[in-house]
Formats: structure tokens, sequence, C-alpha cells
């Protein structure tokens, strides 16, 4: 199982932005050709700062943007030169789990209702089953049936967001793209979230593509970390390579500003 | 009581300070429970504590802007020998802003989107003084200046137009320009990437360094707080749990919370994916009245004491570290 | 510029089809404005055809639409059957006397709900507030007609202002100050009626924006630095609950010719209304055009301003977000 999964070429993306009332144009490349590629059952962490267009990447790939140039192979098919009808069946295999978990989420919906939407949409079985698989997906994720029938705006940031994993994880898609999945969850939350991705990862041998911009909570999720600055790739290696010798300056702030003042955190697998 | 003696130099006490929130077809909910707290002349105090904790609660108490949900059920604020919570409300108002200033959360969303942002922080300048306009607009252009954005052009731009951290740049400006004595930050650098967070923080202790601010800095991560806090406060679930210098906490945490949550931090891992340690569990209901201590159900150091009763002293050991649990007690 | 004049040319296609809607479906109602002298047998029938020849109505559709078009581009829009002229000259001062009166009505009622709407947001749920919303539901209720009769009964019966009418007989003869005196007492009434008629929605609009306004989280914040409650109404929530309100100012300019169509029929006032009631039932074809197509107009341009407005009040807009 070792061929990528995920394949980015050269993917380049450059907005335009028009002025009202003024024939002036301005041309904002978000992506300046980024290549990177994420091997089955593999995490993938794309560190990088807000402004460096990793949000950018994160829609491309999931095709809910088009990007200007560049490949992107999924298995053997070029998703970037898809158009809507051919993407469709690729949609379930491709699940993309969006920064902010609040704003995901309909707040009309009920929680499991927010988990059997894709179901719905996708047509996939009856109203029973798909409650049925629904409840299920829940209890994996962490959330016992009681809260099922709850709205989202009763739950908490981690109940959320587990929610929104769940209804990720409800078409059993191969690809996640995870867009900052830990930014406005408690610390101790984090640290929950994450073990349950790490664990859903063994069990559905799920390939991730974790964006963040916490270089120590990514070294722990990610068997490789690409750092992204101005639009493209400048650093690739593992956790381990880029903490101890990071090569470029910007990964070497990175890796400054996570270590914080307790320079003697750093330790083998995360016991103290 | 956590209240360090009264000396000249004390510029904050809170003593047994109780909130509760009422809320619709449900029990209140009692967000503090007993917080005592105090704060010298130009301290930085790191509040420790994750969301139901009650620190935002804290934050809004001090500053008299909690909503009308919200009852104070007992306790005092005492602020420069002012009692804040006997105040009325257009002498709070003088209060707010000249001598406490509070740091709202999301700078995206602390900015008015149609205004200027030089524009923004003269009209803190022009609500406590009698200043002309000009006056006023120089004020908040040296203010912006102190906070890294000097160039003019900031002063007559719009909030879309800059990034996360110069818009918290702006909202540090609107805080600090009428030269509090007080500086309550609530989660200043949540929202904000990690080289920037670092920038932010940096920038606040110079800054309370200089204009001799005390700044009570609300968090829920550890890392905020280690870097620039004198002393640190841990809340859990309402309560204080533990205090004491914040090298002596991070160094050597007594209470299990505070224990749990300083390994819960993502470290660098050099070994390859793998499981971090955290809490089991889920922050309290506060809206139960549970018997027994707050923390108990995920303690992995439980005590049969700890199901009977809540820890209500604190035990000091030295150097002023205290923590409330009975595993320190008797 | 590129915008402006793509907008603008936009209105002008929308102003042919409005008029060569207008033109079908005024020649599809039967009969024309000869139709009654057919009727009266002291005419024969061959004097109201050379007549209908004579005005060109004979012709077919086309063609009659073609000459209309000639006449507007003499700038005549066309000639009144009833009056006898070319119609903008019977029209312009009939325009000027509505504009007049909406536009003072119009400025009153805005002025008003922005004014109470602002205050009764600031204090949700107190007796200011549950007292405004209980009046400008009742008003929203009542229709305008009944509103203008009730006024109207009121000043016959009173006497405290003139029954109808714009101004008074000898008004040339007054003095400058006296004429405006006069204007307004003739002015107050089917002022009010419209005022009150459209004072209540606006009100609700202003209340919910501003009071959504300061709900959010940098009204929140400016009251932690200490801006008092004044301050933070007129120079933080205002300004940021303007968007939705500019546009509904541009629909408001669009109105500037129609709100007053039934309380000038009813109060007397000398506008466009009872003339295009008249040519309509009269079936004055051009008249009712060129109303139609004023009105379409000033909407299309309303909406343009409201536009402009909103740009040049909000600047988020002014840069295009991605």
């Amino acid at each position: 199982m070792d061929e990528p999964l995920l394949q980015v070429r050269d993917l380049t993306k450059t907005y335009t932005q028009h002025r009202f009332l003024s024939r002036k144009r301005r041309e904002i490349p978000a992506l300046r050709g980024v290549s990177l590629s994420v091997r089955r059952g593999c995490t993938l962490g794309l560190v990088g700062e807000s402004g460096s267009g990793k949000s950018t990447l994160a829609r491309c790939v999931a095709r809910l943007e088009n990007p200007t140039s560049g490949e992107i192979w999924f298995g053997d098919t070029d998703l970037a030169s898809l158009d809507r009808a051919q993407l469709r069946p690729f949609r379930p295999r491709i699940q993309l789990l969006i920064q902010d978990s609040g704003a995901a989420i309909n707040p009309y919906f009920r929680a499991w209702e927010v988990v059997a939407e894709p179901l719905r949409i996708q047509q996939r079985g009856t109203a029973g089953q798909a409650k049925t698989k629904t409840l299920e997906i829940m209890q994996q994720v962490g959330l016992p049936e009681t809260l099922a029938e709850r709205r989202p705006h009763e739950l908490s940031g981690g109940q959320r967001q587990r929610l929104a994993i769940a209804r990720a994880l409800v078409l059993d898609p191969e690809l996640l793209v995870l867009d900052e999945p830990f930014v406005g969850l408690d610390v101790s939350v984090q640290a929950q979230i994450a073990n349950l991705l790490l664990a859903l990862q063994e069990e559905r041998s799920l390939t991730y593509l974790l964006i963040a911009h916490d270089l120590a909570l990514t070294s722990s999720m990610a068997d490789e970390i690409a750092v992204i600055h101005g639009g493209i790739i400048i650093e690739s290696a593992t956790p381990s390579e880029i903490l101890r010798t990071p090569q470029q300056p910007y990964t070497a702030q990175l890796v400054a500003a996570a270590c914080g003042p307790g320079a003697g955190r750093a330790s083998a697998g995360g016991a103290l | 009581m956590l209240v360090t003696s009264r000396n000249h130099n004390s510029l904050l006490e809170v003593s047994e300070l109780t909130v509760q929130y009422r809320a619709e077809r449900r029990p209140p909910v009692v967000a503090l429970r007993w917080v005592s707290l105090a704060a010298n002349v130009g301290e930085i105090i790191g509040v420790l504590g994750e969301s139901g904790s009650g620190k935002s609660t804290l934050a809004l108490a001090l500053c008299r802007l909690l909503p009308n949900s919200a009852q104070i059920l007992g306790g005092s604020i005492l602020f420069r020998d002012l009692d804040l919570l006997k105040l009325s409300e257009p002498k709070m108002d003088a209060v707010r802003g000249a001598q406490i200033s509070l740091l709202g959360q999301d700078p995206n969303q602390a900015l008015n989107p149609v205004l200027r942002v030089g524009e923004q922080v003269a009209q803190v300048v022009r609500a406590h003084n009698d200043f002309t306009a000009k006056k006023c607009r120089r004020q908040a252009e040296e203010m912006l200046e102190r906070v890294g954005l000097g160039d003019a052009r900031y002063y007559d731009a719009y909030p879309h137009q800059l990034s996360g951290g110069q818009k918290q740049r702006v909202v540090i400006a609107q805080a600090l320009v009428c030269r509090p004595a007080l500086l309550i930050a609530d989660e200043p650098t949540s929202a904000l990437d990690s080289i920037t967070q670092v920038e932010i923080l940096d920038l606040l202790q110079r800054l309370v360094d200089e204009l001799g601010t005390a700044l009570l800095l609300i968090s829920h991560d550890p890392n905020i707080v280690e870097r620039i806090a004198h002393r640190t406060v841990v809340m859990y679930g309402g309560h204080i749990v533990e205090s004491g210098r914040t090298a002596e906490v991070f160094a050597n945490p007594l209470h299990p919370y505070t224990v749990g949550l300083l390994r819960s931090r993502p470290t660098f891992n050099y070994l390859g994916k793998a499981a971090m340690i955290c809490i089991p569990g889920a922050p309290p209901d506060l809206s139960l009245c549970s018997i027994g201590c707050s923390f108990e159900p995920r303690c992995d150091e439980r005590m049969l004491e700890c199901l009977r009763d809540e820890p209500e002293e604190f035990v000091t050991l030295e150097g002023g570290h205290s923590v409330r649990c009975f595993k320190y007690s008797g | 510029m590129g915008y402006l004049l793509r907008r603008v040319l936009h209105g002008v296609v929308v102003l042919v089809a409005v008029s060569i809607l207008s033109f079908l479906l005024l020649h599809l109602a039967p009969g024309d404005f000869f139709a009654e002298m057919r009727l009266s047998p002291q005419i024969a029938p061959g004097t109201v055809d050379a007549l209908r020849a004579q005005y060109g109505l004979d012709q077919s559709l086309p063609v009659q639409y073609g000459l209309w078009l000639r006449s507007v581009s003499k700038g005549e829009f066309g000639y009144s059957f009833a009056y006898n002229q070319p119609v903008s000259a019977l029209l312009w001062p009939r325009v000027r006397n509505t504009l007049l009166l909406n536009t003072v009505a119009l400025v009153i009622a805005w002025l008003l709900a922005v004014a109470l709407g602002t205050w009764a947001a600031a204090r949700p749920g107190k007796w200011e507030d549950r007292l405004c919303a209980v009046a400008s539901s009742a008003l929203l209720v009542i229709p305008d007609l009944m509103l203008a009769l009730a006024l109207l009964m009121l000043a016959v019966r009173t006497r405290w202002f003139p029954a109808g009418g714009m101004v008074a007989i000898d008004f040339t003869d007054l003095s400058a100050c006296s004429k405006v005196k006069d204007l307004g007492a003739h002015l107050f009434l089917p002022a009010t009626v419209i005022v009150l008629g459209t004072f209540p929605l606006l009100y609700r609009h202003v209340r919910s924006s501003v009071s959504e306004s300061l709900a959010l989280p940098f009204v929140q914040a400016a009251r932690g630095y200490g801006i008092r409650r004044n301050q933070l109404l007129f120079r933080q929530a205002l300004p940021a609950a303007a968007n939705p309100l500019v546009s509904l100012l541009g629909l408001s300019f669009g109105t500037l010719l129609s709100a007053s169509l039934l309380v000038e029929v009813v109060l007397g006032w000398p506008g466009l209304g009872p003339m295009l009631l008249e040519s309509i039932l009269a079936r004055d074809v051009y008249v009712v055009i060129a109303v139609v197509l004023l009105s379409a107009a000033l909407v299309i341009f309303g909406s343009l301003f409201a536009d402009i407005l909103l740009y040049w009040s909000d600047p988020r807009i002014r840069t295009d977000a991605r």
C-alpha cells in the first residue's frame, strides 16, 4: 500500500480582484506551483500561516474551487481536469473538514440530521438505514445517543468537532482533508480529538491531509510535514527532521514559535 | 483566601465572587464559585482555564459587563479602594477603558467594519477625555505607533484591509490608549497563528512593562501563560484550584487537573505518530449541583473524601504555591 | 466607469421594454379615446374616423410606436388627446408638484424612522419600544385611503387646514413668506397621510437593523472601553447598521412619484395622481405611457443610486472580497 493516493503537481491558483467602478484588476496568487504527495493510510501535515495558501490548497484538493493550473492526481485520475458532472462519483471519496465547525454545521438541524445529510444527498439507502448508520458513526466518534437530538448550539466545541468528523466519515471516504481542525478547541480537547483522528485512521485506513499552524500538534499526527509559505512548499521532511534540523529560516521560525519557553518539553512519544 | 496582604501596591482584590447565569427551562448555571484573586500594580497574572471554567465570566464580572441573565450572588471586587460592584453605571463607564480595560477574544469581530481603525482608537480617547479632535487623533496615532502600526496609512485603514495580527494590535491600542491600570486580556491570541501569537504576546509584555499596567491574562493554552505571566491561577468548574508563581506551578503542578492539563500539551514528537495524553471525559455541567469535588469524575487520584465533599480550604505550600485538593490537606 | 455605463445602458433597455409592454397592454384594452364619441349620436361616424386618422390611431401598432418614438426624440413624449397638448408640457408642472409633496413626505418619514427606530432599538422590551411597535402595527393595518379621508374630514370640520388644492387662489399676490406658509398649509395633510403610510415599514427596518448591530461583538467591545450609550448608538451601531437601510433608501427614492398617487386623488393635490387616473379612464394612452416610463426611470435610477450610496458608505464593498 505504498503508492500515493493523492499527488498534487505544480498546482497554481490565482484570484483576480476587481475594483468597483474602475478598470483596475489585481491578481492575487494564492498558490504558486505546489507539489506534494500523500501515501495511502498516511498523514501529510501541511503547516503554514494564514495567507500562506493552505486553505486554498485544501479547497482545491477537495475540488470546491477550480485551480488555475496544475494536476491533482487521486489514484489514477486527474481531478483538476474533470468538470462538475465527472467529479460527482469522486465526491464521497474525498471529504473536507473545514475550519470553523460552528459555522460549518446547519444550526437548524438536529445532531443526527447533520450527520445523515450526506447520505440523503447521495441517496444512499433508506431513511431507516441512514439513521442506523448515523447513530453507529456517532458512537464511533464518541458522541453518545443521548446527544443525537440536540441542536448544534447546545453542544460544546469539542462535541461539534466530533459531529463534523462524523459527518465527514458517513460516506466512507478514502481521503480526509482537515483544515485546521484544532483551532478554537481547548488544549485537553485538542488532545482528545487528535487521538480520535489517529484511532479512526487505524480502523478505516484513512488518508489525511492535515492543515494546521501548530507544528507541535502536527508532529504527533503526521508521517510527513510540508511547510507552505507564500503559496509554495518551502520544505518537506519527516517531523523529526523538521524539528531537529529545519533547513529554511521560516521553518526555523515556526519551530521556535511552537517551542515556547518550555524548551525542555520536547520528549519522546509525548509522555512527560 | 488567596489575597496577598494589603499593601500600597495592591491594585485588585476579588473576594469570594460568585456569579450565576439564569437559563430558560433549565436550572441556573453557577459559573463562578467563591473566586478570590489579587493583583498588584504592574503584575502579570495568568488565569489558566478551559471552556466552562468560568474564566470569561470572571473577565466580564471584573468589568461589570455581564449579560442580563447573570446574577452576582456574592463577593466583592475592590479596585483601588473602589467597590466595583457598588458603583453606579455612569461611574463604571468612566472606569472602563480608563482604569480597567478588557481585551476581547476575536480580533476579527472586535472592530467595527465600517469605521477606520484610527478613528476607533480615537473614539476611546474621546470617551474619557475632553480633548479636541486633533488631540484625540494625536494620542491615537501615538498609541498605534507603540503597537507597531506607526505607518500613517494604518490610521485610515479599514479592518478588513488588515491581517489578524494587525487587527489584534489595533484592539490592544484601543485597550491601552487611556493608560488603564489593569488590562484584562481574554484569550488574546487564540484566533491567531503561531508566529503571530508569539509576536502579540511579546508586544503585550513590552507594553505593560512600559506603561506599568497590570495584566490579567486569561487563556486555555498553558504555553501562553507560561511565556509571560509572573503568577498563575488555575481554574476548573468555576473554582480556583491552584495558584502560585508561574515557574513553580509549571515545574511542580500540584492539582491533578493541572498535572493532566500540562501533560496534554502537544509536545515535539520525534518518534512518529503517537496518541497524546489527555484528560478523559469533559468539563462538568455547572447547572447541576454536584456533591463532592467537581474534578473527581476525571481524576485518577481520587480518594474517598472526593466523592463526599468539595475541598473548601486552600493549602499553601512553600513559596506561596496554593492548591485546593484533598490530596494535600490533612 | 465601465460599470456605470453598463448600468445606464441596462436601464435604457429596461425602459424601452417597459414602453413596448405598456404600449401593447394599453392597446389590447378594447376601445380608444374616441370610443365614447362614437356612442354619441350627435357626431357622425365619419368625424370620429377622421379624428382617429388625424391622431394616427388607425395605423398598425408598430407604426404607432414608431411615431411615438419620433415624438420622444423631439422631447414631446406623444400627444394628449384630452388636453390637446404635447404630453411633456402637460406633465411637467404635475411632476413638479408630486415630487415636492413626496420629497417632503419621504424626508420626514425617514428622519422619524431613523430617530425613533434607533431610540427604540436601544431600549428593547421597554415601554417606549412596545409603544412604537404597537403604533407602527396599527398604522400598517389602516389603509391609506381611510387615513386620507379621516384627515380630509378633519380639515373640513375644523377648518384648520385647507381641504384641497396646492395653493390659495391669490397665491401670486402673496409675499414670499406668506407663499411658503400657504404652501405649507396645503402640503400638511397630504404629506401627513404619506408619512403615516410609509413610516411604519421604515421604522421596523431601522429598528431591526440597529438592534442586530447592537448585538455585534464590536459594540460590546466598545462598551468595554467605556464608550457611552449615545456615542455607541450613533457613532458605532448606526453606521454598521446602514447597509440594508441604504438599499431601502434607494427603493424609497424609486417611489418618489408613486407614493402619493392615491392621496393626491383624494385630497385634491394637483400632482400626477389625478391626471393619471383621468387619463387611464379616458384612455389617453400617451399620457399613461409617459407616466409609467417616468416611474420606471425613477425606480431604475433609485436602485443605481442605492448601489452608489452603498459603495460610498460601506468600505467592505469597495474592495471586493474574493
